[in-house]
């Protein structure tokens, strides 16, 4: 199986996979707790890109992951301004968003945007509130356990994926929005205890890899 | 319209996928099955999850003040909520 690799960019580490010669995937990951519970399933993602000849970056977005910046100081245009510089230093053909990840995915000069599930602030910024609804805790400075500024939750609330030229959208079969494909899988972000799906990390990087060729060709 | 039957179908199936849970044990949910409280997987944490997953499958919205522990105690009660919700 094709080893993950730290790959150095002016914003710290980045981790990468398969060939750095031929062409490159952003890869912008689901957001907060969302972005555990998919992890494996994206590097089992980015492992079967790299089967296909294809490399993939995962960088941490500012606050998030390993990124080494407190999310209380993150502001909405620092993710666009991170995602605009790993798009100048990696090159990417193609960005590929997985939910939230889709709030931050625009960037000029990228020859298609292809989002998984992607979604609305708005939802994203309520499940937050439900998880601190349930977990019935008085700390009000913590919106699920993360230290963010209320002006950093209105955009995020107020934020949607943005229309783009050219975006394929791919959700679950389960899903009752629009999409350019439904695939089976499960809907990982929303488990309990993380999980991994083989099957769909296959089908989600194939799909990708077909498109990107197309956005190269065309 | 859904029907009761795919309604229960689907709050089971958002169950499993949610909690992770095995398709003998889902399907042995009956009414009385307890959940919030009961069932160790449904913890704070994977209330909102479910929640969120139950309005993406059935194109239905719940309010925050809808949501205690009445209608998460069984899964016959949580059933009824979303059929009460889908069929409105």
């Amino acid at each position: 199986m094709t080893a993950l690799f730290a790959r150095p960019t002016s914003r710290g580490d980045v981790l990468s996979c398969g060939p750095q010669g031929g062409p490159q995937i952003l890869v912008i990951q689901p957001l907060f707790e969302e972005a555990n519970r998919c992890r494996r399933t994206i590097a089992l993602f980015m492992r079967t890109l790299a089967e296909l000849g294809i490399g993939s970056a995962l960088p941490d977005l500012s606050g998030t992951g390993e990124s080494g910046i407190p999310l209380s100081g993150v502001k909405l245009e620092d993710w666009h301004a991170a995602v605009t510089s790993w798009v100048e230093e990696l090159k990417p053909a193609v960005i590929a968003s997985f939910r939230g990840g889709a709030l931050a995915d625009t960037a000029q000069g990228i020859a298609g945007h292809w989002r998984f599930a992607p979604e609305t602030g708005a939802r994203i910024i309520r499940d937050l509130e439900r998880t601190r609804l349930a977990s019935a805790t008085e700390d009000t400075e913590l919106l699920a356990g993360h230290a963010m500024t209320p002006a950093f939750v209105e955009a995020l609330r107020q934020a949607s994926p943005a229309p783009l030229a050219r975006v394929r959208t791919v959700r679950l079969e389960t899903d009752a929005l629009d999409a350019d494909r439904k695939v089976a899988g499960t809907s990982l972000w929303r488990r309990a205890e993380p999980g991994e799906d083989a099957d769909l990390a296959k089908v989600l990087a194939c799909d990708l890899a077909e498109w990107a060729r197309q956005c190269a060709a065309s | 319209m859904k029907t009761l039957e795919s309604i229960e179908d689907t709050v089971r199936s958002v169950l499993r996928d949610v909690l992770g849970i095995s398709r003998d044990r889902a399907d042995a949910f009956g009414p009385e099955t307890g959940l919030f409280g009961e069932l160790p997987e449904l913890d704070s944490m994977a209330v909102a999850g479910l929640l969120t997953e139950m309005e993406d499958r059935l194109g239905i919205m719940i309010d925050d003040d809808e949501i205690d522990a009445d209608m998460l105690g069984t899964f016959g009660a949580l059933v009824d909520f979303a059929g009460r919700k889908a069929r409105k």
